[in-house]
């Protein structure tokens, strides 16, 4: 029920600012994109003080933030450029960097978060701590140079990464293999395969290369095949056969879910725009990330 | 002190002169000595000590951990440096040459640059490396790569010219909460004219803050790196020869420029010439011009000139390569005209 709750919340506010801010490039992904964003990042360990596992997402990026804690007023006010927005209008980005929640805004280029994700994990590796970077990420990366010298690094220096790759979305053109699996030998990193259809299974199978990272098996990817229907739905249905919900709670939870986001929106409509001033830089803007503003109180 | 230091980067500490070389190991040697959190990471700069030295024996002293051999992958180790950035560490990069900076100008430009502006935190990092010609490198070791960066804002661009410079702006550049790009002429590394004892103690040279090489009344020549030296010996010869007294100003720092230093000086001399070892289209050369234009028109008694090298890629045979660089008759050559004009 937690899992659908979140992803419920998550599929409220990607509908929402879908309509909204439909430029934002996290939201323009269709229905899926919610899994396997959020069970990927519940299978992290989440901590609210700097000391947990680090994630970043170009797929289903907000929906994941959701899941980790931040307030979803600061996605609306990100995605709708506002002038109390952690970028104060000036990056729309997926979600902001928020290291208290060990959330790192993703960037919409192919490939170089998987370099700055691999250079997180080293310096885990490197100051010994028990952390592990994860990124969700589809195949269209894997054309790029950057992608490729990202993992070749992180293999080599047997980092303790996760990459996630969303195979829902992408094209045929992407890569002359289906999947990532099928470069594990050569890139030297533990291999792991789920369907997208049901997230409990993302989130299990994302938590095994998580602990395998963490106990020092170096890069793990994890390929989730393309969900054969929407996840969310799947599961709702899943549930509520089993019991273990009825239609009229999974009603309520939308219900709540829906209000929850439609209030958010609501408040940061109200909020003044960005001032132009803020187009050059500050010395506000400059020094360490903001990071207890963005927390859900 | 960490363990079995290198000779090299002890001169310091015995009162003993260094090179410009010497210099930046110094640099890098002390600061990883002071903080926990500075690290090092390139091509061959463990095991082998770096193309040119610069971190030899430091592998011994600091580790795997804190001196890293790369993958020949700019782009990833420099994007890698970034993440590492945002985790609390003070990454220094080294490209071989500089050169080689090419394949990470997406990662810097797109991601490190922006990453302060984006809210997503300052990236406190140094991609440093050598540079320059008149090594006979050819088209792929002698670039100087200041420009391609210049126009990137978020980025800091460093180009010291003496043995005190070097270290002091390195050291600057490490502490720096933003990236900078550090520039080492490597006609300097080792160049005996540039060996001075330097100050026993932890100064640093801020970073955006130009110099004045030389005072002159005539004309202000505005230069960096390898060509501060090269106008200093036209400076020289102009006095000798014709009596034309020079100012030279080393910018030092690029980006941000010191304008106000550049203004002052040619609002007293009352012409200017820059000067610089990179090629001359889109040169720094045009930057410097508008800026005085626009700030200190009334007081030019002359056209503003510039001495840089051609507008082509370095080449290899050494008649080629000293007909393409700037050269002291150069310089003496366009000032004693300005200085007559």
């Amino acid at each position: 029920m937690d899992l659908l709750q979140e992803l419920l919340r998550a599929r409220a506010l990607e509908d929402l600012l879908a309509a909204r801010a439909p430029r934002v490039g996290a939201f323009d992904r269709g229905r899926v994109s919610v899994s396997p964003a959020v069970p990927a990042a519940r299978a992290l360990h989440r901590a609210r003080d700097g000391s947990g596992d680090v994630f970043s997402a170009r797929i289903g990026a907000p929906a994941a933030a959701l899941t980790l804690g931040i307030d979803p007023r600061v996605l609306v006010r990100q995605a709708l450029g506002s002038a109390t927005a952690p970028a104060a209008g000036r990056s729309p980005g997926g979600f902001p960097t928020d290291l208290d929640l060990g959330l790192l805004e993703p960037v919409e280029l192919p490939g170089i978060l998987v370099e700055v994700m691999a250079g997180v994990a080293l310096a885990f590796r490197v100051r010994g701590e028990a952390r592990v970077a994860l990124l969700v990420d589809d195949m269209a990366g894997s054309a790029s140079g950057d992608w490729h010298e990202g993992l070749n690094l992180a293999a080599v220096r047997e980092v303790p990464m996760v990459l996630v790759v969303d195979h829902a979305v992408g094209g045929p053109m992407d890569a002359p293999v289906a999947e990532m699996g099928a470069r594990a030998a050569a890139y030297g990193f533990g291999s792991h395969r789920v369907d997208g259809t049901d997230p409990r299974a993302v989130e299990k199978v994302v938590w095994n290369a998580v602990e395998a990272a963490r106990a020092g098996d170096g890069l793990q990817v994890v390929d989730v095949a393309p969900p054969s229907s929407d996840p969310v739905q799947w599961l709702a249905e899943s549930l509520i056969a089993a019991e273990a919900i009825t239609a009229e709670a999974l009603a309520a939870v939308v219900g709540t879910a829906e209000e929850e986001m439609r209030r958010a929106l609501e408040e940061v409509e109200s909020e003044p725009q960005p001032d132009p001033a803020l187009v050059r830089p500050s010395p506000g803007l400059s020094g360490r990330v903001p990071s207890s503003s963005t927390v859900t109180e | 002190m960490s363990s079995n230091p290198p000779e090299h980067v002890l001169h310091t500490r015995k009162g003993e002169p260094v090179t410009f070389l010497e210099a930046i190991a110094e640099a890098l040697w002390e600061e990883m000595e002071r903080d926990p959190d500075v690290f090092l990471m390139g091509e061959d700069i463990g095991v082998y000590g770096g193309a040119f030295k610069v971190t030899r024996g430091f592998l011994d002293a600091f580790g795997t951990h804190r001196v890293m051999d790369t993958p020949i992958a700019e782009g990833g180790f420099t994007g890698a440096a970034a993440g590492a950035a945002h985790m609390g560490l003070r990454p220094v990069v080294e490209m071989q040459f500089m050169d080689f900076i090419s394949p990470a100008y997406d990662v810097l430009t797109n991601y490190i640059a922006t990453s302060a502006y984006r809210g997503a935190g300052s990236l406190p990092m140094v991609i440093r490396g050598p540079v320059g010609g008149g090594n006979r490198g050819g088209p792929f070791h002698s670039q100087n790569v200041e420009m391609a960066f210049f126009h990137t804002p978020g980025l800091k661009i460093v180009y010291p010219s003496t043995a005190y410079d070097a270290k002091g702006l390195l050291k600057a550049a490490i502490r720096d909460e933003h990236p900078v790009i550090f520039e080492e002429h490597k006609g300097l590394y080792r160049a005996p004219y540039l060996r001075e004892v330097l100050p026993d103690d932890d100064y640093v040279v801020p970073i955006g803050k130009a110099r004045t090489a030389r005072e002159g009344t005539d004309v202000t020549v505005v230069t960096y790196g390898l060509m501060v030296h090269r106008s200093l010996d036209a400076a020289d010869r102009l006095a000798e020869e014709d009596g034309i007294s020079l100012e030279v100003v080393d910018l030092r720092t690029l980006l941000p420029l010191d304008e106000d230093h550049v203004v002052e000086s040619v609002q007293r001399t009352g012409k200017l010439l820059v000067v610089h070892e990179d090629t001359r289209t889109g040169g720094i050369a045009g930057e410097v011009a508008i800026r005085v234009n626009e700030r200190a028109f009334e007081w030019l008694d002359g056209p503003i000139l510039r001495v840089t090298a051609m507008d082509a890629p370095v080449p290899y045979a050494g008649v080629l390569e000293d007909a393409f660089l700037p050269s002291v008759n150069d310089i003496a050559e366009a000032a004693r005209y300005l200085a007559r004009y």
